[in-house]
């Protein structure tokens, strides 16, 4: 169960080796790109922030959690700091398990997680010279335990 | 010198009126009382002459006469207005009702130098330094001037008060005057009440929206508080933060935690914007 920041390009390959198992039957994967628009906006970057140190810590905590929770072998994610450019990864998600429910249900989960409860922030430049920092659409306005 | 207890106020933030809420009182100690209560007995203990601001008939004023505002949800400032239509010509002292650790020693200060060539005397705060019009003397001048400004839709008494050029003391017991508007300041007052007042230096680090607001990564910070809520209310309050306690999260030495963990010397402490990941 690892949980890492990284302020160089992610290698998501690397991360699917590091949960291979042979007793695993389903795996599952999610990445998270920068898209070019928000909320009708067009987007010509973005800038992630982290509180590094409670940032790994909630991290792995989140990725125990699954563990407990959901019947997998591995799960492991990576997550981008600073200046990321439209099509770049900015996380991913890697979840190893003998089935499949297991991992596809893990997956989501964890990344529900990390987007709720990690200290990290993201700042949106607008193709117009504007810029602010984003609020998780995923918790706006969602009850969602802390 | 007549004292006027503002109880009328809405305590929107707070979720409950905070004239009634439950508290030590500081001159029967392991009594509990009402938070007007209390300040009814300290006022007593300085001026036999105290009324109680309120436009709520339900209310137990303990005994003390109660003065209804001509203009309700006007604020402080109808509370003055009423009280000068009621006397003419008198002075009053007027207290706001959530100041949990207000103390004898500095009613006494007050009214020891109190300015009357001036319109008001009064404190300042101990963090922004100006004028704090709910614990200072009204003379008649100022609250002639009382009726004219909640006409003019100026109700904002700390503006009133500003206006009206006051007599500006220190406070003798810096914490005196920190008022409780949420659960959490509320929380921090009582840690106070509990823990006592002592200076600590620690370390603040900021990030994303409240790093460019304060302009600063990090900065190391003495302060009064003993809770993290505390902490962040001085600084939210001298920096003109643009975030509350509400949509904040805090966290101590590397992990998160309460709005009410103590604070210790030489801690690191965080407060989380709203996070976007991912």
């Amino acid at each position: 169960m690892s949980f890492s920041l990284q302020s160089t390009p992610l290698d998501p390959a690397a991360l699917r080796e590091s949960v291979a198992d042979p007793a695993a039957g389903g795996f599952c994967a999610f990445e998270g790109w920068v898209r070019n628009h928000h909320q009708g906006r067009a987007v010509d970057r973005l800038e992630y922030e982290a509180y590094a140190p409670l940032a790994e810590k909630e991290g792995r905590r989140i990725l125990e959690e699954a563990r407990e929770r959901f019947d997998i072998l591995h799960a492991a994610c990576v997550h981008r700091t600073g200046p990321v450019e439209i099509g770049g990864l900015a996380v991913v998600v890697c979840v190893s398990a003998a089935h499949r429910e297991a991992a596809f249900d893990a997956c989501r989960h964890i990344i529900d997680e990390v987007k709720a409860r990690v200290p990290i922030w993201k700042k949106e430049y607008f193709s117009d010279g504007t810029s602010g920092w984003v609020r998780c659409d995923h918790c706006a306005g969602e009850a969602h335990r802390h | 010198m007549k004292i006027l207890i503002l109880a009328g106020g809405r305590s929107r933030r707070m979720g409950r009126d905070k004239a009634l809420i439950e508290r030590s009182a500081g001159l029967q100690p392991g009594t509990p009382t009402r938070q007007l209560d209390h300040l009814l007995a300290l006022a007593r203990s300085i001026s036999p002459e105290v009324i109680v601001s309120t436009n709520d008939l339900d209310l137990d004023p303990a005994g003390a006469p109660t003065l209804p505002d001509l203009h309700p949800d006007a604020g402080p400032l109808a509370a003055l207005e009423a009280f000068h239509a009621a006397q003419p010509g008198e002075p009053v002292l007027l207290l706001g009702c959530d100041l949990f650790l207000l103390d004898g020693a500095t009613i006494r200060h007050l009214l020891d130098r109190r300015e009357p060539g001036r319109p008001a005397t009064c404190f300042a705060n101990r963090i922004d330094h100006r004028p704090e019009p709910l614990c200072a003397i009204y003379e008649p001048s100022a609250l002639a001037r009382a009726a004219d400004a909640i006409a003019a839709g100026k109700g904002c008494a700390r503006h009133f008060l500003e206006e009206l050029g006051p007599e500006v003391l220190e406070l003798p017991n810096p914490v005196a005057l920190d008022n409780t508007n949420t659960p959490a300041e509320l929380k921090e007052a009582f840690a106070k009440l509990r823990h006592g007042v002592s200076p600590k230096s620690l370390r603040v680090l900021y990030f994303a929206k409240l790093r460019e607001a304060r302009g600063l990564d990090e900065e190391r910070v003495e302060t009064l508080a003993c809770t993290a809520a505390g902490l962040y209310e001085e600084l939210r309050f001298r920096h003109r933060l643009p975030l509350d306690t509400a949509a904040l999260r805090c966290a101590r030495n590397g992990d998160f935690c309460d709005w009410s963990t103590l604070l210790e010397a030489d801690d690191e402490i965080v407060f989380i914007p709203p996070v976007a990941g991912g």
